[in-house]
């Protein structure tokens, strides 16, 4: 539904976007993070034509953005990061603007959508909170009948009750057949919901697999303390894939499994070794270098 | 997106109105005391260029007071305005408040977008000028004089040339530029400029406000005739302008 191949954007001498390739399958939840400049936007802008990519191509329901950007967006409900709307109008005038344009709305979506973000739509858009412009900005990019939704930090703003609704929202709409992308800070929303993730970094994907291999690969991640003065090449013992020093630690990756072989690390000289399934952040920690917290 | 276009050039386009409505009337009601003074004005007045506008206006009757009230002065001055403020925010406004995403987002082409903001932001512009243009006749007559209805519409046609290549060229810019405040300073700037030149008689030549001139708008109520070869350069300024437009925002990133 979603097809991004060997996708590129250079902004001067930065690459926004160097060479990402992924696909989202119908009815699917994928996920994107990465730090702040990682290029989440630029890909979303990429795929609703408001940035052209440098290289690469991608496409939406089967259309090529590139070559028929119009059709591509005729398939596609977008919210935008930064979430701009026409302050002088109310919200019922700006979400009519916003759904307007497309061939056919979802009226029985949109009313459910009213009740989960209710938001009072006879006032002007320049007296709603952050929460509200961002509850206005969903309705708009979910109510269109489409078979895709591109949502930039959509939970940016809501409470947690809205966020808890927020992602029922999503699960019904993928239930239905909806594809969502979604590009989130809120690690624990995209481990909950999402079916795929995709981590980008500098522009580059350093990591793209399903949320079940995500957990599966996290559970063989062993962080041993090694005794002082001891090399880190005993580590390296049979079962054992990667060994990579973190935080004054090493991450040991196991090949097997990753219960026999912490039981053989445990006997060489350490001073702890921690084994258990790693959260979302916590693979994302791993992933981007990030110190965790003890 | 034509009805939001439309709201958005509304209350511009009524205040466009007003502004030269009031003057229009300011301007006929004192007609008769303005026949009467002409010599004075012509001794408080400081410039010898400014001094030959007030004769050759007067040496027309109504219909030169019009021109010079009416287009010379206020079209010239208020649809300056009027023209940088109708264009000046179309893409820079909409980068500003960071609503470009939700509206480039729609499924709609970028050159559809871009036509009906500059068509709207154009009909905004010009319809107070041939409206109050219009209003002049009912007013002229309450001061019992008469008004050649034919040259009076050229010359609102002429200066509607004028005025539509100037908010062309703020429209072009506002699609290049992020800050429609700078679009505005610098198509400002620029026509404070021209406009002064227009009043030294070594550099009047340079001035673009030359071809909206007095000499050139009695012309028209003289011969009832449209300066064509004017008219048509600047019809077709518009055109390149919008053409640009069209062409930077199709292929700009936002």
């Amino acid at each position: 539904m979603i097809a991004v191949d060997r996708l590129g954007k250079r902004y001067g001498a930065l690459a926004a976007l160097d060479g990402v390739s992924f696909e989202a399958a119908r009815g699917t939840i994928f996920g994107l993070v990465g730090p702040n400049g990682a290029g989440k936007t630029t890909l979303l802008k990429c795929l609703v034509g408001i940035v052209a990519p440098g290289e690469g191509r991608c496409a939406v329901a089967g259309v090529d953005v590139a070559t028929d950007p119009v059709g591509a967006r005729r398939h596609v409900g977008y919210l935008p990061s930064e979430g701009g709307l026409y302050e002088a109008m109310t919200g019922r005038a700006c979400l009519r603007f916003a759904l307007s344009a497309y061939p056919a709305v979802d009226r029985e979506l949109l009313a459910d959508l009213e009740r989960d973000f209710p938001v009072p739509l006879d006032r002007r858009i320049r007296t709603y909170s952050h929460g509200m412009r961002r509850k206005l900005g969903l309705l708009q990019a979910l109510a269109p009948d489409v078979p895709v939704a591109i949502l930039d930090e959509p939970e940016d703003g809501l409470d947690p009750s809205a966020r808890r609704r927020f992602l029922d929202v999503l699960r019904r709409l993928r239930d239905r057949g909806r594809t969502i992308l979604l590009s989130s800070h809120q690690l624990e929303s995209v481990a909950a919901v999402c079916d795929r993730v995709a981590f980008l970094a500098a522009g580059k994907l350093v990591d793209c697999d399903s949320m079940d291999r995500i957990r599966e690969r996290a559970a063989r991640r062993i962080r041993v303390r090694l005794s002082p003065g001891v090399d880190p090449a005993v580590l390296r013992i049979d079962g054992v894939e990667s060994v990579t020093p973190r935080d004054g630690a090493y991450v040991v990756v196991a090949a097997g499994e990753p219960l026999d072989v912490a039981r053989r690390l445990a006997a060489l000289p350490i001073e702890g070794l921690e084994y258990r399934s790693l959260r979302l952040d916590e693979v994302y920690s791993d992933l981007y270098g990030i110190e965790r917290a003890a | 997106m034509i009805e939001k276009a439309i709201r958005d050039v509304a209350w511009k386009s009524l205040a466009a109105a007003l502004l030269l409505g009031a003057h229009l009337v300011i301007a006929i009601a004192y007609f008769h005391e303005f026949e009467q003074n002409i010599e004075a004005f012509r001794q408080v007045v400081p410039f010898e260029p400014i001094r030959k506008v007030i004769d050759a206006a007067a040496k027309r009757g109504f219909d030169g007071y019009l021109s010079l009230q009416h287009f010379f002065k206020a079209t010239n001055t208020f649809g300056t305005f009027a023209a940088v403020f109708f264009g000046m925010g179309a893409v820079a406004g909409e980068v500003e408040r960071r609503t470009i995403e939700l509206l480039l987002s729609r499924p709609v082409s970028r050159t559809r977008i871009l036509t009906v903001k500059y068509v709207a932001g154009a009909l905004g512009l010009l319809i107070p000028l041939f409206v109050v243009t219009a209003a002049a006749i009912p007013l002229a007559s309450t001061i019992e004089e008469p008004v050649a209805v034919g040259p009076l519409f050229l010359q609102a046609v002429h200066s509607a040339a004028f005025l539509a290549a100037l908010y062309s060229l703020t429209f072009a810019l506002s699609t290049a530029m992020s800050d429609s405040a700078r679009v505005a300073y610098l198509v400002l700037g620029v026509s404070v400029i021209e406009f002064s030149l227009l009043v030294v008689r070594e550099a009047s030549h340079a001035s673009f406000y030359k071809l909206v001139d007095i000499s050139v708008l009695l012309d028209i109520v003289l011969t009832g005739r449209l300066p064509w070869p004017t008219d048509l350069g600047l019809v077709a300024a518009s055109g390149a302008f919008f053409a640009i437009a069209v062409w930077r925002f199709r292929t700009r990133d936002f």
